[in-house]
């Protein structure tokens, strides 16, 4: 991290406190979040709970063809929100309902605090509204003398602790008994048990019991805006909602105007997936619908934009409108789970946070916490509206870049990466520079103060010796001979795109991939000219050297296609697939020509494992090898959730090489590499790295097989800094192993016979 | 989508349809009493899985009889604590009332204006077992009432959940504030998904005025600190069903 001036860090102050907590920066956030362990644990007892619930929840419907439904419901309200936004508010008018718009924060806490003085009302009952916390509510109208009382039980939790919510459904869930009891203790009249949550919990409703009979209006949000009948859609599992909705006589709902859905059809989809999605339920407790006023009492409706339009506009974000909030996004985030929402973003939380804060909040409010992204993409994964969030961070990660800049270190860092020449020369002087910490295949350095922080708990990975490019000539000459099984592959040509890391930390592993490509019968050419694709400075919103990158490695790729007939570009790297054949359509969106030659190499870009997996086909048991090996398997991020692999390695492990694969728990879990992640929170990644290492030894497996340069360098790093005996190798080494295994046996053979 | 006729016992009260003689055959002969925990122990029918999301009402009816319905129904609510029981008659239903009354020690019974307006043997049957009761004038007759009776507009086998458009504020709180709940559900407004449920709900919200209604799922709930599951924490700690075949 960069350090802060007075005035960024003044910013940086998280503006709309709602309770009047002391205002913090985000670093003195992080600080507090890192060093408090019971938060953690907090948070990861839940992330495993609802993982498991929520896994099984899905169990008796179909995920995809849900979301997908959703996805479908939601474009058509974006498409036209305005139609839709009328269709509606005709339909609630139609029944005696007012309807408001307010167009920012302090135009819908104005008409709230007007509708409250019209009635005389000093206490309102309120259920949970994510909106209310977006506009700051009960602080704006504790300022008019309005006592706003929170009756949701972990709302009502963090508004008496001084907290916000930390997560957008289960706002306490950063909280123990321990915490919620002494909270109880200090604020309640009567003594309440630390440890008995059942006592906890009814103390609480003893208190909010009067609330709803003294409260002279009552507010909630709204989970959905049903356009063709005017309806709101409200979910609770407790019961408020309908309370706050029924008892007082005065009703106000406050809701974003994203949250419009067409029909009631799409109502049942978002029933279906929502409670799935946010608290693994099939339903929540509570789906009440509500059309127009109750007989005798008012209604009031405001629909409030405060950005909205803004997200609308811009075609980057405007999928971020498609959110039911859920929830699911911070569910499955591995930074998350280390800092809490507090941290993780601002006053929405998890990865939606990150990309709607600048809009409700401004960016300021979010340059800080986005970096805590590591884009390991698990949340696009579970959104139930398909929201691509991954690259939405980034984009909001470009916007921070494009107006405060790199921090200079990275800047630099990018500069060189981008400049072939530049490269070369780093890398000379870095191999030599290496040598006094040099230790094998290492660089040590954790017992010097300033690197200390960054290789204590992992080692560097040291330079090669000499680069691919050098090593992998003499092989490429060899004639390619008849593949040792019959294969689909065999007689393709394929360019190898190494990745940068392949190129100059381990080459070993590009010559392995030549080595199986040519023993199945593949012709390899190694096109000239390839340097990084980019990636690393993408990742960190550096778009001007994305650019460049991108723009050679496709200049370079048609280069070698020009020449030759080249059936496909396989690479080692999931990271650097997902980035030549997801990433540079996006990167070149306002720029037809270049968007045109990316999409173009694009269809021909395949992974290592899935090029083995469709094109060769290799039969199973086809590779099978004498002593049995035990290996386990870590799917990483790019591989699992950008590309969608799973059963591909294991079905090549397993079927072809006759390996038994056993699995290691949360094994699609980030390792915690990220990228430059590491060097800007070295806490989060140590974590994450020992909880990976620790899941893999728990399997008894001593070799950690994965498909990602990125993960290898992290994973070994780690293991050499702790003494871990474990090895980490690529599925390609493994694959090259049995093959020089079966092709001696296969020598022995024929000279025996 | 889902034919009119489809959901009866909703169309007698917000739609001017009427039950087709059709659909009630389809629906076919009922056993006596069939549940996840009936008063006589036995279980009858495994749940019949129904894809939801091709379903129609007219293609699942075709196949699917309404005892599996009610089975269906019943197993969904099963790990939510929810005591399901499938009587024949109004004298059955008092029986079961009155016994769980006892059961929980609760006095008296607050019961849906609605419900003694459109079951009077139900209420005979409940006078003459001796068991005393009101109707609701208002929401505070409901607070913290130790046990309601409500009337269900359907139930939804998918989910468990029946779903509740009270006419009245006063009845909608016996479901809300009393702290047991039983919910009566005719048997013949059993559907089986919630796209059934939810023409049902959009009819009632197309009406003039609109309306107020809930697809409620078990007992009131909260999992907010560490995720450790307490009931009652809002609305009604405990909820029981009894699906009555023809109530009267």
């Amino acid at each position: 991290m960069s350090v802060a001036t007075p005035a960024e860090e003044a910013r940086d102050v998280l503006a709309h406190d709602p309770h009047g907590e002391p205002q913090t920066t985000f670093s003195a956030r992080y600080t507090k979040a890192i060093s408090n362990p019971r938060l953690a644990k907090n948070i990861t007892r839940f992330q495993h709970t609802w993982r498991g619930n929520r896994n099984r929840s899905m169990e008796d419907v179909q995920f995809e063809e849900l979301r997908k439904h959703l996805k479908v419901a939601k474009t058509k309200i974006t498409d036209d929100l305005d139609g839709y936004l009328n269709q509606f508010i005709a339909m609630v008018e139609r029944t005696g309902a007012t309807v408001y718009h307010a167009v920012d924060a302090d135009a819908a806490n104005r008409i709230v605090r007007e509708i409250c003085e019209k009635h005389n009302v000093n206490l309102i009952a309120k259920s949970k509204s994510m909106v209310s916390e977006e506009i700051d509510l009960n602080h704006r109208l504790a300022e008019h003398g309005i006592d706003v009382v929170e009756t949701d039980l972990g709302e009502w939790i963090v508004q008496k602790g001084g907290e916000r919510p930390s997560h957008i459904v289960g706002p306490a869930l950063h909280l123990g008994r321990e915490e919620v009891g002494a909270l109880l203790n200090r604020v309640l009249d009567r003594p309440v048990s630390l440890t008995d949550i059942d006592e906890q919990v009814h103390a609480i409703r003893d208190e909010l019991r009067p609330v709803f009979f003294n409260a002279g209006v009552g507010m909630t949000g709204a989970n959905a805006l049903i356009a063709e009948s005017g309806t709101i859609m409200m979910v609770t599992n407790e019961g408020n909602g309908r309370l706050s909705s029924s008892v007082p006589p005065v009703h106000i709902v406050l809701a974003g105007i994203e949250k419009l859905l067409p029909t009631w059809d799409d109502a049942v989809t978002q029933m279906r997936i929502l409670g799935r999605s946010a608290t693994g339920q099939r339903l929540s407790v509570y789906t009440t619908f509500i059309t127009g006023p109750t007989p005798g009492h008012e209604m009031h409706l405001i629909l409030v934009d405060n950005g909205r339009r803004k997200m609308h506009s811009m075609p980057e974000f405007v999928d971020a409108m498609h959110c039911i909030r859920c929830g699911a996004c911070a569910n499955v985030c591995p930074p998350y789970r280390e800092v809490s929402g507090h941290v993780f973003g601002h006053i929405y939380t998890g990865a939606i946070g990150l990309v709607v804060t600048q809009f409700h909040h401004g960016l300021d409010a979010i340059a800080k916490p986005q970096s805590l992204c590591l884009s390991c993409n698990a949340c696009e994964i579970v959104c139930p509206s398909s929201i691509p969030l991954p690259r939405q961070i980034l984009d909001i990660r470009k916007m921070v870049v494009a107006k405060k800049g790199l921090p200079g270190p990275k800047r630099l860092g990018f500069a060189t990466l981008a400049r072939p020449w530049a490269f070369v020369l780093a890398t000379r002087i870095g191999s030599q520079a290496q040598r006094p910490l040099q230790r094998g295949r290492f660089v040590r350095g954790r017992h010097i103060p300033i690197l200390k922080t960054q290789t204590r708990w992992r080692s560097m990975p040291a330079l090669a010796p000499r680069p691919l490019r050098d090593l992998v000539k003499r092989q490429l000459t060899v004639a390619t001979g008849a593949p040792i099984v019959p294969n689909g592959a065999a007689g393709k040509t394929v360019a190898l795109f190494p990745g940068c890391m392949t190129e100059r930390l381990f080459p070993e592993q590009g010559l392995a991939i030549v080595e199986v490509l040519q023993a199945l019968g593949v012709r390899v050419v190694h096109p000239e000219g390839l340097n990084c694709c980019g990636l690393p400075a993408n990742n960190s919103g550096d778009e001007l050297h994305a650019r460049m990158m991108a723009q050679q490695t496709i200049r370079a790729l048609e280069k070698s296609l020009n020449g030759t007939k080249i059936d496909y570009i396989v690479s080692g790297s999931a990271s650097c697939v997902a980035t030549l054949a997801q990433d540079y359509s996006h990167l070149f969106r306002y720029e037809p020509g270049w968007k045109q030659r990316a999409d173009a190499l694009a269809g021909k870009v395949l992974d290592f494992t899935s090029f083995l997996d469709q094109v060769a086909q290799l039969p199973a048991g086809s590779l099978t090898g004498g002593d049995a090996t035990l290996v386990t398997y870590h799917d990483s991020c790019q591989g699992s959730n950008a590309l969608g692999l799973h059963e591909e390695p294991r079905r090549l492990m397993r079927d072809v090489l006759g390996i038994e694969v056993r699995e290691l728990e949360e094994n699609t879990l980030c390792c915690g590499f990220g990228g430059s992640f590491g060097f800007d929170y070295p806490a989060i990644s140590e974590r994450l790295l020992n909880r990976k290492l620790d899941n893999a030894q728990a399997t008894g497996a001593m070799t950690l097989v994965t498909d990602n340069q990125g993960c290898i360098m992290h994973l070994r790093g780690g293991c050499d800094a702790a003494g871990r005996r474990i090895q980490v190798k690529h599925i390609a080494e493994v694959m090259a192993e049995r093959i020089r295994e079966h092709s001696s046996t296969v020598a022995e053979n024929g000279e025996s016979a | 989508m889902v034919r009119k006729s489809s959901i009866p016992g909703f169309l007698e009260r917000y739609s001017d349809g009427v039950d087709s003689q059709e659909s009630k055959e389809r629906r076919g002969g009922m056993s006596s009493v069939v549940g996840c925990q009936s008063m006589d122990g036995t279980h009858v029918g495994a749940p019949i899985a129904i894809d939801y999301r091709l379903s129609t009402f007219d293609e699942v009816m075709t196949t699917a009889h309404v005892d599996e319905l009610v089975s269906e129904f019943a197993e969904k609510l099963l790990p939510l604590t929810v005591r399901v029981e499938r009587v024949p008659t109004s004298e059955r239903a008092a029986a079961v009332l009155s016994e769980f009354s006892k059961e929980i020690g609760a006095p008296g019974l607050v019961i849906a204006a609605e419900l003694t307006k459109l079951a009077p043997d139900l209420m005979t049957s409940l006078d003459s077992s001796g068991i005393s009761w009101l109707t609701p004038a208002d929401v505070a007759a409901s607070r913290d009432a130790p046990l309601g009776i409500s009337l269900a507009t359907l139930g939804v086998a998918e989910t468990g959940s029946v779903m509740m458009a009270e006419p009245t504020l006063a009845d909608r709180a016996v479901g809300m504030l009393t702290k047991t709940n039983v919910v009566i559900v005719r048997t013949e407004t059993m559907v089986p998904s919630l796209v059934e449920a939810a023409a049902a709900l959009k009819a009632l919200a197309l009406q003039p005025n609109g309306g107020y209604a809930a697809l409620v799922t078990g007992p009131s709930r909260t999992a907010d600190i560490e995720l450790s599951l307490s009931l009652g924490v809002q609305g009604p700690e405990r909820v029981m069903i009894v699906v009555v075949d023809a109530l009267s």
